[in-house]
């Protein structure tokens, strides 16, 4: 059986009137314990339990009629008979968008017949007051995509998986073999966690970098107790010191930074750890030539980053100095 | 007696009650309250904000016959009750399904099921949409036509918001910029501040065009200029990486020498920037006067 979901006290109230209307449905010989329990994920000592609970509220009250319900245990059943609350409180505005979320992220637009999802979706929207797919549009695959899907069975299964990568940092292309840790999404992108067995050392691998995944007839070593499924630059990654022109800012928000420091004419100092020296380069030649490179680690290469990179790519170009039809 | 019971007797002494309940006779009708005043006092306030928060209408109106007059409380059952979505068994079991593997920050999505009669959802959801108060009071805008005011690349705005899109793991909001007297898109994230809710229900009428949905590729996102058709090459290595990444775009050549796509390109310096993330693997072959503009940004960036 399911173990039950945490829930605060608002959770509670909501789950119990829950209870408690499904069981008053049931009718006068009630409903069965182990269909609640089952229902709404309890143990049936805690079901008992919030049963008792909600026995007791307006029991000692001088009026007899204040009593909102009588719940009691009968053999295997629990019989239910509602006084008041016998129709749920109407959803708020925060729980409507978490029920339109899930469902219109996963309703299947392009299937012909017409899903329960979808009608519960349109039901529920009716409700609501908007449009699914129109006012409110959600694109989200929780599984990351069929790689995503591949990947998380090699995880299961404890398969060693192998495929192409595109390593952003080193801008190499290259045949890798990994044994599958995670994987998981942070910020709209999905990765694959593992041990890269060529290097072996831990990796991480964004799923739409990888090509051509097969999942080898090879067993994989087992993650290490308390992976961590994040995205995150390792802590002895080289440091470079970016002089940003306030146009730039964004680089701030869209990387982790180590410090920011403001300076003259809305300009930012930030200290950053970089991925690699081509993962720097296409940071610089976006941002342009108003940036200053302030410092970079020895090993990230030749300090005069821009000037190298943008001449490496005018060289193909150069190599094409007219627009050839093809 | 715990919160949670003396919460329900609460809303059960409030729920339906022919006049307004002032709280002095609420604190002898419901047990559990401190007994000083003081305590009881932002005990009860803390409780009709819990209540409120879950959804519970509570009205305040003076106690009639009270003379000085008392504030009292009251649930209309009218306010309290859902209007019942008639789901079928099957279509609540979708749901449940649905809630199962999407959640939502705060397990809303468990409390409005449980209200809808569904079950509980075990463990933990595959994903998680974040929803924080901002996107739900802008949800509330988009479901009941309400205007929202807020504040976005440092000027304060009054927005008919049209359409909310969840997109590579981030909310977009789409509406009418009164200040600028033309629809935008507003990445939720980057709003300063809160987002109120402004004036009454039904403010503004439904735009008469379907809303277009968001188009995220960097070469058309933003402010949009006279679109262009661009021809860009790629390195074979890494042509299947930029084709599922692109989508569906108009494919030129696609064979050992490389990738050719055409994008119509409105955004030119979101253009130059993804461009240049691919380095030498990528290069723009046409239109002359895009291509030009590359490489003098190059040539500029060459010359430090």
């Amino acid at each position: 059986m399911a173990s039950a979901p945490r829930l605060d006290a608002a959770g509670r109230i909501q789950r119990l009137l829950a209870i408690l209307q499904w069981a008053a449905q049931a009718g006068d010989d009630g409903a069965t314990i182990d269909d609640l329990c089952a229902r709404f994920g309890l143990a049936r000592d805690q079901l008992v339990a919030e049963l008792e609970m909600a026995s007791m509220i307006g029991a000692d009250s001088i009026h007899y009629d204040e009593m909102p319900f009588e719940a009691y245990v009968d053999g295997d059943r629990v019989v239910v008979r509602l006084f008041s609350f016998a129709r749920p409180l109407r959803l708020t505005p925060a729980e409507g968008l978490a029920l339109v979320a899930a469902a219109d992220a996963l309703v299947d637009d392009d299937d012909p017949s017409d899903p329960p999802l979808r009608r519960a979706l349109a039901k529920l929207a009716a409700l609501l007051g908007i449009e699914p797919g129109q006012t409110v549009d959600v694109n989200l695959d929780p599984e990351g995509g069929d790689v995503g899907r591949l990947l998380a069975d090699a995880v299961d299964r404890r398969r060693r998986v192998r495929f192409r990568y595109w390593s952003y940092g080193r801008d190499v292309v290259a045949e890798r073999t990994v044994d599958p840790w995670g994987v998981f999404e942070s910020e709209g992108a999905w990765y694959l966690a593992g041990r890269d067995v060529d290097l072996d050392d831990e990796r991480r691998f964004r799923l739409d970098r990888t090509e051509g995944v097969e999942v080898l007839d090879q067993p994989a070593t087992a993650a290490p107790r308390g992976l961590d499924l994040s995205v995150r630059v390792s802590d002895d990654a080289p440091i470079a010191v970016l002089d940003l022109p306030p146009h730039a800012r964004w680089v701030a928000e869209a990387h982790p930074v180590i410090e920011a420091e403001p300076g003259e004419g809305g300009r930012l100092r930030v200290t950053l750890a970089v991925a690699g020296r081509s993962w720097l380069e296409r940071l610089v030649l976006r941002i342009g030539p108003d940036l200053r490179i302030v410092s970079l680690a020895p090993e990230l290469g030749d300090p005069d980053v821009l000037a190298s990179a943008a001449q490496r790519v005018l060289q193909r170009y150069r190599d094409r100095p007219a627009e050839t039809p093809r | 007696m715990t919160k949670v019971e003396r919460l329900i007797t609460l809303m059960n002494e409030l729920l339906g009650a022919p006049r307004p309940i002032s709280s002095d006779e609420l604190r002898r009708r419901v047990p559990g309250y401190p007994p000083a005043t003081d305590s009881f006092k932002r005990q009860f306030e803390r409780d009709k904000d819990e209540l409120r928060e879950m959804g519970v209408p509570i009205l305040v109106e003076t106690v009639p016959g009270s003379d000085p007059p008392v504030l009292g409380y009251r649930i209309r059952p009218a306010d309290y009750e859902l209007r019942d979505p008639g789901l079928e068994p099957d279509e609540l079991e979708a749901l449940n399904l649905a809630a199962a593997v999407v959640g939502s920050t705060g397990g809303m999505g468990q409390r409005g099921l449980f209200k809808l009669g569904g079950a509980a959802t075990p463990g933990a959801p595959a994903a998680e949409i974040p929803a924080d108060p901002d996107l739900v009071a802008a949800f509330t805008g988009v479901a009941e036509r309400r205007r929202l005011r807020f504040t976005y690349r440092d000027v304060a705005r009054t927005v008919d918001p049209y359409r909310l899109e969840f997109a590579r793991g981030r909310w977009y909001l789409k509406g009418f910029d009164h200040a600028r007297s033309a629809e935008r898109w507003y990445r939720m994230g980057r709003i300063e501040g809160a987002v109120q809710l402004e004036g009454d229900r039904d403010a503004f009428a439904a735009p008469a065009e379907p809303v277009t949905g968001l188009r995220l590729e960097p070469w058309v996102l933003g402010e949009p200029s006279d679109p262009v058709r661009a021809e860009v090459w790629f390195d074979p290595e890494v042509a299947p990486t930029v084709r599922a990444e692109i989508g569906d775009v108009e494919v030129v050549a696609d064979d050992a020498a490389g990738l050719v796509v055409a994008l119509t390109v409105t955004n030119r310096e979101g253009f130059r920037s993804w461009l240049l993330s691919f380095l030498d693997r990528a290069e723009v072959r046409s239109p002359p006067d895009l291509r030009s503009e590359v490489v003098a940004w190059l040539e500029a960036v060459a010359r430090g």
